[in-house]
């Protein structure tokens, strides 16, 4: 390799670095902050270095036996102060040897999707420690101002800091990994549901969501969840192309141009979620990664397999119940052209999803459907109230001038 | 001859990669497949999707998921082309963009089923 390096070339290998770095120096000093500012200094410093010795040859050891080397030294200073030993440091002196960093990576996981923290705060860290996007990036993709969102982090520090971080048992190793798949979820999602073309930081998410989940299927390669997320958010982000028109409007998938879904991604997916199905227990995220695997394989929307969709709807819902999946199932039923059950599946929804969106949507289509243009408009218009985002509301507010015209 | 070049590069790298970095490397293969095609000499070009979506099945024991070995570098793809020996095949490898590894090796034996049902047989055995 050519010992000159461009400084995209180095700054890809920072960033690959980083998730297994922050993670090994966190195991030496158990700290986020010193973690962080250890790594920070030891990245300034490979950006001196590298550009004239080239990448060593393992970029992600060179940054983790200098950093830890950056951190022993803040603490030798601190220590030198109190006038304390500098032997009590020589153990540590030793380069470390080529670790398994798996069980790093999963334990910073857990640290940053800790069960005490809420959601925000869980994906805020995930973006801020292991992904590594400034606090900026950070609000400007939760739309909310740097200040918050710096405050956000920072509790969220501080409260993890009062946390034990024992090794979990086997049990809470899976709830705590479960969490861990359901926050690179949201993550992924936070940055698809809020696309809009316009902010490219939602995108990122999306990116480094798809990237996190990447690693923790390296982690634990036979996991069928992990499996299952991963090709989960691979089939949703193989629709980004196709679902926005240029002006920033959604186009619904019954309207989408298929031939701008990525093939790539989507037979990736399907290939890791056959290999998911092989093990035989179906977890929350197989079967949706399953329904959306339905909605791929299908050629146009007119093919799309709705009888098998609405099995997957049942399943998931007998397991997992939720009002969201029982709205899914009523919609997949009605789709499945079954308009009284879809009926009946939504009743007893009415209270609890009265401030979803997607409920009074559906509601909609079923009275078009059953040639009820009042019901249809009453629906639509608490819908439009709820609209949470300029480009839905603009999709609503187009139903409701076609039932004006119609009637 | 018939040679291969067989590829390895670190996944992560390539997951990681953003679009000027994937561009660049995606120019490298079009050359390189530009330059074989011209010259009638480019026989195949393989991709391999992510060690993720491979199963490995190791001699005493049953299948299981990933790749046999964890290393820093996976081998993600190969190409066949004719060259005149192994001298021409260094050169015209050289169109190739940087990977980790790029091992040249002649074949020994081809067969590759056309899309006419007939085969191209080559054999140096």
């Amino acid at each position: 390799m050519a010992a000159q390096q461009s400084s995209t070339t180095i700054e890809q290998a920072l960033t690959t670095a980083r998730p297994l770095a922050i993670a090994a120096l966190l195991r030496y000093f158990n700290d986020l902050d010193k973690t962080e500012d250890a790594f920070q200094e030891a990245c300034i410093r490979a950006l001196k270095n590298w550009p004239q010795k080239g990448l060593p040859k393992n970029p992600t050891a060179w940054l983790i036996f200098v950093g830890r080397n950056i951190g022993i030294d803040e603490i030798r200073k601190t220590f030198r102060l109190s006038s304390i030993d500098e032997q009590d440091f020589a153990d540590e002196e030793k380069p470390p040897k080529d670790y398994i960093y798996k069980d790093d990576l999963i334990r910073l996981l857990f640290f940053c999707c800790h069960p005490e923290l809420s959601f925000e705060q869980q994906l805020a860290l995930c973006l801020k420690i292991i992904v590594g996007m400034s606090v900026d990036e950070i609000a400007a993709a939760f739309l909310t101002k740097p200040a918050t969102m710096a405050q956000r982090i920072t509790r969220a520090k501080a409260k993890i800091a009062t946390l034990t971080h024992q090794s979990p048992t086997q049990q809470e190793r899976e709830t705590r990994l479960t969490q861990v798949r359901t926050a690179i979820y949201l993550l992924f999602n936070e940055g698809y549901a809020a696309n809009d073309g316009q902010n490219h930081i939602r995108q990122l998410e999306c990116r480094e969501a798809i990237r996190l989940a990447r690693l923790l299927l390296q982690m634990m390669p036979s996991d069928a969840e992990t499996m299952a997320l991963l090709a989960l958010c691979l089939l949703q982000n193989s629709r980004q192309n196709a679902r926005l028109s240029e002006t920033g409007e959604i186009i619904l998938l019954e309207q989408q141009d298929r031939k701008l879904w990525d093939k790539g991604q989507i037979a990736e997916a399907t290939a890791i979620l056959q290999k998911a199905i092989r093990q035989g227990n179906t977890g929350q995220m197989q079967i949706e990664a399953s329904i959306a695997a339905m909605h791929a394989e299908a050629a146009t929307y007119a093919q799309t397999n709705w009888q098998e969709i609405k099995t997957l709807y049942i399943i998931l819902a007998n397991k997992f119940p939720s009002p969201v999946i029982s709205l899914n199932l009523a919609a997949a039923t009605f789709k499945n052209n079954q308009t009284d059950e879809a009926l009946k599946t939504l009743a007893p929804l009415a209270n609890k999803l009265n401030t979803y969106p997607y409920y009074h949507g559906l509601l909609a289509e079923i009275h078009i459907k059953m040639r009820q243009p009042k019901k249809a408009k009453t629906a639509l218009e608490a819908a439009l109230k709820l609209a949470n985002s300029p480009a839905a509301a603009i999709h609503i507010r187009e139903k409701i001038d076609q039932i004006k015209n119609n009637s | 001859m018939l040679y291969s070049i067989l590829i390895y590069e670190s996944e992560a790298r390539v997951a990681d990669a953003n679009a000027a970095e994937q561009a660049r490397v995606m120019d490298g293969h079009h050359e390189f497949q530009a330059v074989l095609k011209q010259q009638n000499k480019l026989l195949n070009v393989v991709r391999l999707m992510p060690t993720s979506t491979a199963v490995t099945k190791p001699k005493d024991a049953p299948i299981f998921d990933g790749p046999f070995a964890e290393t820093k570098e996976q081998f993600v793809g190969f190409y066949m082309f004719e060259a005149d020996n192994l001298d021409e095949a260094i050169e015209l490898s050289k169109h190739l963009p940087m990977h980790e590894k790029l091992e040249i090796r002649p074949v020994m034996f081809y067969e590759g089923v056309n899309g006419n049902g007939s085969s191209t047989i080559i054999n140096n055995n």
